[in-house]
């Protein structure tokens, strides 16, 4: 067990044992290889199946509307900006959630591993330092973490949380080779290609939605019957005004943590969409989404001198 | 049932022959293993674990058109119901979960006097042919739920590796001719008789791998969980992390559940019928506003009592081949076999 | 949007006829009496809008627009008070925001960002709703029927 688990298990246990929470929301083996599943402790015991590794990918703020009044919560970078979006829309009370800073290596992109192995079954995957074995069969992979790291990860500006009540520092927060947004096509025809081919993949399970802790709307455009908005089947024009409205209505609120790609059954992957939104947002607005507390969300109010450069002038 | 070998060169030979007059569709290594319709042999992914989306969208489509209308046109065409594209098709290669997912919907769509036209005629217009496996990946459990590597259920032909050989082109496959569809599709290809030697070889090695897969909880006891543990709170802690979504349903070989809508614009339109999944917190909406089912545990509750007591009850098995894809599906990680573990130990 | 059989702008793509249709959401207070003024002032412009009059362009949602294009519309134009003469003081703001993401959004996916369109219309400005109609009608004529995005052309 290394240094940074040990004290996750720790933490979790003295709040825990303080009664300063009734649940505290981590991370434990999960059935596969790679697949950490949300923990959900409530007592010592629950506190000793807690783990972590470069495979705590999923952004477990999803939770925390829960039944449980005081809740902690193991928070990476992106998590902890979750949390703040999240309080200043009001989901939960501030002094009724403990947010446990996670220092992040960055996280590991399942579906890149299956395209190098070519297969989605694995049966092992082990770190051996900076990298990852994986076993699929007889055949063994060994692979650069830095090569399988999501591509969040690798332009993660704030791997280490912003936002906490405790810190753990077992490990430095250290991104290995950090890349770039990689560019879009700059023809447009090629932009609807690319496109039209990742909506094409939808079979709309609404995974990707629903491991969203900022997709919680009661009732989603795309369920609403009372008018039909976006028809249910996976057609091509259904699943790419799906696909736009969710990036929409994250403008200004996605905080790039890369759990609805790691999601998606069927590897839809539109995070372009969302980072051109943060890009909009960053530039016409100055926002950067879950930095402070005390920002106001850019569509929730307006600027008097805000660009105006796609307004169509006669 | 007739057993014979049969060379890799010479399955490529008939697969050329099939292409020629029917639509093939086969796994092939893209990203990752997927059905899709091949031109040629050579595209065909022979060593895969299995296929990231089941055959199921084959006979059962996410998306249906079943009839057309239009006010504007004349009275006899108001109404226009749709035909079924049901081309005269070769599923190649799948794994023999996969097949007897088959045999399973066909207890839903094909039973009288309620057959399903479309899936009755895609499923009368494709032959299957099965490859067994040789090696179980990480989630599999089918016989658990009756199936196996060797499982015959559902399939026309079946192919067994027994050389995997130096060279791909270089294998060799016992080649067993389950029905006779199956036999149609070797019309003019001269089988050898495999010998006895090679068969029961064939044989040990699919009860060997069989062996090897553990055997998940007792689904005879699991189907009273309606009667013994409806109320009990084990649903409530299996589902602590389902978030509700699909994945799981639609990545099923077996799910099944739809849903009809009008799609209307205008004085005219389409009924189209589109996958539906008991997960989704609005399956059991009523127009009233009544939700039947409002809690997340109950939804998961019904998922697996409808595949493990209902299904049993009304179509004589349970609606799970085992094949794992929600295992790896699940976005968060939850795994069917844990839960019915803990369900078993309430019942 | 009508269906009648007359419809001068029905869509049949084959058709050498084909005009486009163009869906406009104008704002109650500005840019729908600018409207209503080009029409007192027999401007003349182009048949091929249809107006659906909302209370400001902040009621706008961005779904209606992507709507609209998968219902098969090939343009559509969305105009409000200036900035500043909000009849509610500052809904054309709001709306400005919205507009300006789902522009770029679609700029990205790779939409032909021309036919869609948002502009400024006041009350006393006849003339310039008539002029602005014919710009987003050339605009989005040159680009000819709208594929992506539209689902009921294929009903």
């Amino acid at each position: 067990m290394n240094e940074l688990i040990r004290q996750i298990r720790d933490t979790a246990r003295r709040l825990l044992e303080e009664r300063q929470v009734e649940l505290v929301l981590g991370f434990e083996a999960g059935p596969l290889p790679l697949r950490n599943t949300p923990c959900f402790a409530r007592s010592a015991d629950g506190a000793d199946r807690l783990t972590w590794d470069r495979a705590c990918g999923l952004n477990l703020a999803v939770f925390l509307d829960g039944p449980a009044r005081r809740i902690a919560i193991l928070a990476k970078g992106c998590d902890s900006r979750a949390i703040v979006n999240l309080l200043k829309e009001r989901r939960f009370a501030r002094e009724n959630i403990v947010i446990v800073g996670v220092p992040c290596e960055g996280m590991i992109d399942r579906r890149k591993v299956e395209r190098r192995l070519g297969e989605t079954d694995f049966d092992d995957a082990r770190f051996e330092g900076e990298r990852l074995v994986v076993r699929s069969g007889a055949r063994t992979l060994e692979l650069p973490v830095a090569e399988v790291l999501r591509d969040a990860c690798r332009e993660c500006a704030m791997p280490t949380p912003v936002f906490y009540d405790i810190l753990l520092d077992g490990a430095t927060a250290r991104i290995p080779a950090a890349g770039s947004e990689a560019a879009s096509p700059a023809d447009r025809a090629e932009r609807w290609q690319r496109f039209e081919a990742e909506a094409a993949k939808c079979i709309r399970c609404y995974a990707c939605r629903n491991v969203c802790p900022l997709c919680y709307c009661r009732e989603c455009c795309a369920d609403q019957s009372g008018p039909r908005w976006v028809g249910p089947a996976p057609t091509p024009a259904d699943n790419q005004v799906f696909l736009l409205m969710r990036a929409l209505h994250l403008a200004g609120r996605c905080v790039d943590c890369g759990a609805c790609i790691e999601a998606c059954p069927v590897g839809v992957d539109v995070r372009y969409l969302f980072k051109r939104m943060e890009r909009e947002v960053r530039e016409r607005f100055g926002y950067e989404s879950g930095r402070a507390l005390d920002e106001k969300p850019p569509l929730a109010g307006y600027g008097t001198d805000d660009p105006e450069d796609f307004i169509t002038d006669v | 049932m007739r057993r014979g070998t049969i060379t890799r060169e010479d399955l490529n030979e008939l697969i050329r022959r099939w292409t020629a007059e029917r639509k093939v569709i086969a796994p092939v290594r893209r990203d990752v293993v997927e059905l899709s319709p091949v031109g040629s042999a050579d595209e065909i992914a022979m060593d895969y674990s299995n296929t990231q989306l089941p055959t199921k969208r084959h006979f059962f489509r996410p998306s249906e058109v079943l009839l057309r209308f239009d006010l504007r046109a004349a009275p006899d065409r108001h109404v226009v119901e749709a035909e079924s594209d049901a081309d005269p098709t070769v599923l190649f290669g799948v794994r023999p979960c996969e097949a007897r997912s088959h045999t399973l919907l066909d207890r839903v769509f094909l039973r009288e006097p309620y057959c399903d036209p479309y899936y009755q005629q895609r499923r009368a217009n494709t032959a299957v042919v099965v490859l067994g496996c040789t090696s179980a990946g990480p989630t599999c459990f089918c016989t658990s739920v009756g199936g196996g590597p060797n499982d015959h259920a559902g399939a026309d032909l079946f192919l067994t590796e027994i050389e995997h050989g130096r060279e791909a082109h270089a294998a060799i496959y016992l080649l067993d001719v389950v029905t006779e569809r199956g036999a149609s599709l070797l019309t003019g290809f001269d089988l050898p008789e495999a010998d006895a030697g090679l068969i029961e070889h064939a044989s040990r090695a699919a009860a060997e791998l069989a062996a090897t897969l553990k055997t998940i909880a007792d689904l005879e006891r699991i189907r009273t969980a309606a009667q013994t543990a409806f109320d009990d709170p084990v649903w409530q802690a299996i589902c602590l992390s389902c978030v509700g979504c699909a994945a799981c349903a639609f990545l099923c070989p077996t799910c099944h559940c739809f849903d009809i809508q009008d799609e209307v614009s205008g004085g005219r339109g389409r009924r189209v019928r589109n996958w539906d999944a008991c997960s989704f917190a609005h399956f059991t909406l009523h127009a009233s506003g009544h939700n039947p089912r409002p809690e997340r545990h109950q939804r998961c509750r019904q998922r697996i009592l409808h595949k493990f007591t209902w299904f049993p009850e009304n179509f004589g098995a349970a609606a799970c081949v085992g094949c794992g894809r929600c295992i790896r599906a699940c976005p968060m990680g939850n795994d069917i076999r844990r839960w019915l573990e803990a369900i078993g130990k309430k019942v | 949007m009508t269906h009648s059989v007359q419809d001068p702008t029905s869509k049949n793509q084959k058709s050498s006829a084909w005009q486009p249709r163009i869906l406009a959401f104008l704002c109650n207070w500005c840019s729908y009496a600018g409207a209503d003024l080009a029409g007192v002032s027999r401007l003349q412009y182009p048949p091929n809008v249809r107006v659906i009059r909302v209370p400001c362009s902040a009621r706008v949602d961005p779904l209606f627009i992507l709507s609209a294009f998968r219902r098969g519309a090939d343009g559509v134009l969305v105009s409000g008070c200036h900035p500043g003469d909000c009849h509610y003081l500052a809904g054309n703001l709001a709306a400005r925001r919205r507009f300006a993401l789902l522009k770029a959004l679609l700029d990205e996916a790779g939409f032909e960002i021309d036919r869609l369109h948002f502009s400024w219309v006041s009350a006393a400005e006849g003339g310039r709703f008539a002029e602005l109609i014919h710009k987003v009608t050339e605009k989005v004529r040159a680009l000819g029927p709208a594929q992506p995005l539209a689902k009921e052309r294929r009903l």
